[in-house]
């Protein structure tokens, strides 16, 4: 029997090791989680708002700020590997169009079924 | 079914699905839950029959996909209308289940025009009239608003907590609500449907009277004509642009 250190890709514990990891550092960057929903992290400063939707280790980032965007951005990618793939157009399976982050939060949302 | 004739919608009214009936309906249900709340009631009809599923079942499934066809573009739009009030409308189908005489619970929550909750659930106990089915029904959907208050809270959409205001097109709930007094025949009621009483007495939610024509969430639990259910769906901002 041997006891591990760290998280072993595989194990039935690593997604829940990825998810303290993950949500532990979040948290860290002055992140509040909601209780509401466990997978949606907020801040707010002033008239900015941030908002961190995860789905295990895919994550959303929504800024109604320019520069704020990019520096939790660069927070995120120093501590993680990770990927930029832009705006965001499809979330599991969802076709997301059109979206204004200003004062409105419009956004359109479809979904071509075609898929399923 | 990429060639498939598209078809207006997605039920057909005179088809009444009798229990005796596996449909593999778990891609709909996906698309269903995520953006299209004009599935969700052959959906729920669909999924009562998959024990034993028989060809008037196949068809409804296949009607379903001749839906989407025609519907591949329609999408869901938020921030159409310029409020940022958060609206409930809920609804029941009284005794609409064939077998049990069980009711159907409907509700559909809005935000600037969009939906962004439905449900149409049967309900699990049966209602003795149309207020009974509807007062249970409320109290579903206040659980429901109460959780997209702390929603919103989270999110820093509202301030400050606001009562949410719930349209409902049943006179005789709406008393009932507001007025808890012991009846006899509220008797039987059980407890937890008492529920929805405390929360409009808390301040949570609030009830108003909403005529059947305007009643968004009929759509969720009645299969309806072509031109009511385009006009419901109008209503909801799920749409063709």
């Amino acid at each position: 029997m041997c006891k591990l250190h760290k998280s072993l890709y595989g194990l039935k514990q690593s997604p829940r090791a990825w998810n303290q990891k993950l949500d532990a550092f979040i948290k860290s960057i002055e992140f509040m989680k909601s209780e509401a929903d466990l997978s949606v992290y907020v801040t707010q400063v002033g008239d900015v708002k941030f908002f961190i939707v995860v789905y295990v280790d895919d994550l959303i980032l929504v800024c109604n700020d320019q520069n704020n965007f990019l520096q939790i951005k660069e927070e995120l990618s120093q501590k993680f590997e990770m990927k930029d793939l832009g705006e965001l157009h499809f979330f599991l399976g969802m076709e997301v169009e059109g979206i204004v982050m200003n004062d409105s939060y419009a956004s359109t949302k479809s979904n071509t079924s075609r898929k399923y | 079914m990429e060639e498939c004739k598209p078809i207006g919608i997605p039920f057909d009214p005179k088809v009444k699905l009798q229990r005796n009936v596996n449909v593999n309906d778990e891609s709909l249900m996906y698309a269903m839950l995520c953006t299209r709340p004009d599935l969700t009631y052959p959906i729920s009809m669909l999924s009562q029959h998959m024990a034993n599923p028989d060809m008037e079942h196949w068809m409804a499934v296949k009607r379903i996909f001749q839906y989407l066809q025609g519907m591949l573009q329609m999408k869901l739009q938020f921030g159409v209308t310029p409020s940022k009030e958060v609206l409930g409308y809920c609804d029941v189908d009284w005794g609409g289940d064939l077998g049990d005489k069980r009711s159907t619970t409907r509700f559909v929550f809005m935000v600037g025009g969009g939906a962004i909750s439905w449900s149409s659930k049967r309900q699990p106990t049966i209602a003795l009239s149309t207020t009974e089915a509807e007062y249970m029904a409320n109290t579903q959907a206040t659980k429901e608003a109460i959780w997209i208050t702390k929603v919103m809270m989270d999110l820093r959409y509202m301030e400050e907590k606001k009562m949410m205001v719930i349209r409902c097109d049943n006179q005789g709930a709406i008393s009932l609500i507001k007025n808890p007094t012991h009846h006899a025949r509220r008797k039987h009621n059980d407890v937890q449907h008492h529920f929805v009483r405390e929360q409009v007495e808390n301040g949570e939610v609030r009830f108003e009277y909403c005529p059947t024509e305007h009643m968004v969430a009929d759509v969720l639990t009645k299969a309806l004509s072509k031109e009511r259910h385009h006009k419901l769906m109008n209503m909801f901002e799920l749409e063709i642009s």
